[in-house]
């Protein structure tokens, strides 16, 4: 029976769901995992090399580094999936009226979006963060601000492009409502690609998040973000390399995840 | 007619390249020159493809996977590939013209686009051969459509312009694709007289796939009926229209009745 | 008898670039009487899709009245006379949301129309209205993409069905039917007509179709409806001269094509957006004559219904 397929998970998708799930559940257990507190310092046992006391050694304040490493899942994941709903949600909404709507409330929308777009990515969220303030809620809002213009230029296409499909047609046809019409038939047909979007874009905010923590604009010390951390190795890197690489390793392993899920999810739409 | 065959299909099989699944099962049919040739069936049954590996225009992922496309197109005796004849003696003509035509091309470019990749025409050649073949198809007011562009024309007249393409070539065979199966009836008419017509001052052979046997009973001298990649039955057109021996050919009649 | 639908003085136009309009229906009028089956033919551009949608409350018209039952419709219809007139879509794949299964889709419409009172009352409704197109209730777990097309088309009707109109209206129902599947969707659609009473507007360009199944053919061309007769009447003696073009220019099975004679029609229909004064058909009429290109003739009609707009109508 063909509807089966439908319910088949893309393994990519498996796969890149179990990293991010994975790294996650270390983050929330780290506790029970290890006894060091990652805020406690410990001068006199700083940079210390990786031992059976310090599994991955001590950072310069003598903060246990594996420590810190597991509570940055914590922080850096949420403060992500954060930063990529919210711009979802608010572009998606605003993409929907722009493309079912009267052409005047989508030129309007769309100028708006052109003058966010006009300002080239990263400066634009520096210069948010740095007027709102260093921190992960700064980092969240400037992310709000910046990101909602691909999930509602994406939307709007799709959402004008279905609007006169003839089922859609149909649908308004029978008497249902506008708003109906736009969440039960046209959205779950946009979703999909929204979803593939949603975790390209979470890749982006990583790395987006780490480059600002790494500036010191994001979260800010002591709490344990990768960033931040791989900024503190840097002047070690010669000689206490994990210090930094560490950090970038669990970056770009939690980066690997969203990006398999993104194109896990790209590659089921298409097959249906 | 001559006795020798100017196409010769021999057990043609075509198949899905990745599945190795077969969709046309060792075919077999001839068409001799002058005749006008229908291969009808439903979708499905395989006759587009048919067409399409007889000049090798298979789409991507579908292979000729066996049998012999044997084409003697100056009547020598000397048989070659389908494939290699394409443009040189086989054309095709499509069934959709609104995707058929390269919308950024105008039109007077695109007649003798054939020619000019293949025998290196010049630009002035070109140009009085495409002015001369828009005449020969019918398109009225033809010195003033040459820049034309594709979307500017209707229906009709875009299927003029692909036959024009297709007779710019010089073939002795015409393949085509359900030609007029997107136009409207009184379109329709006037593109089979059309064609009919330059068959007749050209002396062309042609296939022409279709689905509607009203099409195949105006401009077939022979029919060969598809179901599911085989031939169920083949004859003279009339014979075959008043008395069917396979069911499949009968459901077809009367489903058209 | 009030006709089931009456349509005055409809008009539609698009706007395109440059502030010309096309105008697609050219002030017409049409009424039906319940039961009937019309068949609404014509060349693209004839106006009859556009009619068609218009009657179905899809599409807004630039001035004009339709009537259901003698009642008035306006512009929105809201409530209950959203279903008095229900559409079936050309195209099986693209007219069910691909994203719903037929059961979720046929009770939602009957849910939010109040046509059921609770979500058993309407699994049942669901599966009454599968088998009433002769289709198993087992499709109602279905998604769109796992039917065929005659499935998918005989569901459309089932939709349409479901919120129990007064007037049907079919556009281009079973032009992307392979003709075996074509033959049972007819069949479909008498059925439905004589178990219901239902009043069904054709609208197709296969002319054999029409032939087949409608009691009477309006043919529309430029905008206007220039011929209406009962269908046999249609067929055998069509009295304007377009009509009888379109008939001369449908391959029959049987006939060979003679060269000698001359095409049906020469030419392609002129545009739609200037429209000339006189006859609309009088650039391609085989028996034009000066007043054809003057004044536009008006449409004679006969109490019976039927109608010819044409100064000069054929006659056997």
């Amino acid at each position: 029976m063909k509807s089966r397929s439908r319910w088949r998970v893309d393994p990519l998708l498996a796969i890149g769901l179990g990293i991010v799930a994975f790294v996650l559940l270390l983050g929330i257990i780290a506790p029970l995992i290890t006894s060091h507190d990652p805020l406690v310092q410990n001068v006199r046992a700083r940079l210390a090399s990786p031992s059976g006391e310090h599994w991955l050694g001590t950072d310069l304040l003598g903060r246990d580094v594996f420590s810190r490493i597991l509570h940055g899942a914590r922080v850096d994941i949420p403060l992500v999936l954060v930063a990529t709903l919210v711009p979802a949600v608010i572009g998606t909404l605003l993409g929907t009226v722009s493309g079912y709507y009267s052409r005047r409330v989508d030129a309007v929308i769309m100028r708006f979006a052109d003058v966010v777009q006009a300002f080239p990515v990263y400066i634009f969220l520096v210069a948010l963060v740095f007027l709102l303030g260093p921190g992960g809620r700064s980092f969240v809002v400037a992310s709000a601000c910046i990101s909602w213009v691909g999930y509602a230029r994406l939307v709007r296409a799709e959402v004008a492009r279905l609007k006169n499909r003839d089922f859609i047609v149909a649908a308004r046809a029978a008497g249902i409502g506008d708003r109906r019409v736009l969440g039960r038939h046209l959205l779950p047909n946009v979703m999909p690609q929204v979803y593939a979007y949603m975790a390209s874009d979470a890749v982006l905010a990583l790395v987006a998040l780490a480059s600002l923590s790494f500036l010191s604009l994001g979260v800010q010390p002591p709490e344990p973000e990768w960033g931040r951390m791989i900024a503190d190795g840097v002047d070690r890197i010669r000689s206490e390399w994990w210090l930094s690489a560490v950090p970038g390793l669990a970056i770009v392993i939690v980066g690997i995840g969203f990006s398999l899920i993104a194109f896990g999810l790209e590659r089921q739409a298409s097959r249906r | 007619m001559s006795v020798r065959p100017v196409l010769s299909v021999q057990d043609l099989r075509v198949s899905l390249s990745e599945a190795r699944r077969e969709l046309v099962h060792g075919i077999d049919f001839d068409v001799f020159t002058g005749e006008t040739v229908g291969l009808v069936g439903e979708s499905g049954s395989g006759k587009s493809l048919t067409l399409r590996s007889i000049c090798g225009l298979l789409p991507d992922g579908i292979v000729r996977s066996g049998g012999v496309v044997a084409v003697d197109v100056d009547g020598s005796g000397q048989v070659r590939d389908g494939a290699d004849l394409r443009g040189r003696g086989l054309a095709m003509v499509f069934q959709e013209p609104m995707s058929s035509l390269n919308p950024t091309m105008r039109i007077g470019d695109l007649v003798t686009i054939g020619p000019r990749t293949l025998r290196g025409l010049s630009r002035k050649e070109a140009r009085s051969r495409s002015l001369e073949l828009m005449r020969e198809v019918g398109i009225p007011d033809a010195e003033r459509r040459m820049r034309a562009w594709p979307h500017e024309l209707s229906g009709g007249l875009r299927q003029r312009v692909m036959i024009a393409m297709a007779l710019a070539t010089d073939p002795k065979i015409l393949l085509c694709d359900e030609p007029t199966t997107a136009l409207d009836v009184s379109v329709q008419d006037q593109i089979l007289r059309l064609l009919m017509q330059l068959k007749e001052n050209r002396g062309l052979s042609m296939v022409l796939v279709t689905h509607d046997l009203a099409v195949v009973s105006q401009v077939c001298d022979r029919v060969i009926v598809m179901e599911n990649g085989l031939i169920v039955e083949s004859g003279l057109t009339n014979e075959i229209l008043n008395s069917p021996r396979h069911n499949y050919t009968r459901s077809l009649i009367e489903a058209a009745q | 008898m009030t006709p089931v639908l009456a349509v005055e003085n409809l008009t539609v136009r698009y706007p395109i670039s440059g502030g010309v309009d096309l105008t697609a229906v050219d002030d017409v009028d049409l009424s039906i009487e319940r039961g009937k089956i019309l068949g609404l033919v014509g060349e693209s551009g004839c106006g009859k899709s556009s009619l068609g949608r218009v009657i179905a409350g899809i599409q807004r018209p630039q001035h004009g009245r339709i009537s259901i039952d003698g009642r008035e419709m306006s512009d929105r219809r809201r409530g209950d006379d959203a279903r008095l007139v229900q559409m079936v879509f050309q195209d099986p794949a693209s007219a069910l949301n691909p994203a719903l299964t037929i059961g979720a889709m046929l009770r939602e419409l009957l849910l939010v129309h109040s046509l059921v009172t609770d979500r058993k009352a309407a699994d049942r409704r669901a599966a009454e209205l599968l088998d009433s197109v002769g289709l198993s209730e087992e499709l109602l777990e279905r998604r769109p993409d796992a039917l065929s097309g005659g499935q998918r088309q005989r569901i459309g009707i089932a939709r349409a069905l479901a919120l129990e109109p007064r007037v049907l209206i079919a556009d281009e129902a079973v032009a992307a039917l392979d003709s075996v599947v074509k033959k049972s969707v007819i069949a479909l659609l008498s059925d439905i007509r004589e178990r219901m009473g239902l009043t069904i507007v054709f609208i197709s360009h296969d002319l054999a179709v029409v032939r087949r199944l409608c009691d009477e053919v309006a043919v529309m061309y430029l905008g206007r409806i220039v011929e209406r007769q009962p269908t046999d009447r249609l067929f055998e003696d069509p009295k304007h001269p377009y009509t009888a073009a379109l008939l001369r220019a449908q391959p029959r099975i049987g006939e060979r094509l003679d060269l000698v004679s001359t095409p049906a029609l020469i030419g392609d229909p002129p545009s739609p957006i200037e429209l000339r004064a006189g006859c609309s058909f009088a650039s391609r009429c085989p028996s034009v004559v000066e007043i054809c290109r003057t004044t536009a003739p008006e449409a004679a009609s006969s109490t019976d219904g039927s109608l010819v707009r044409c100064h000069f109508p054929l006659s056997r």
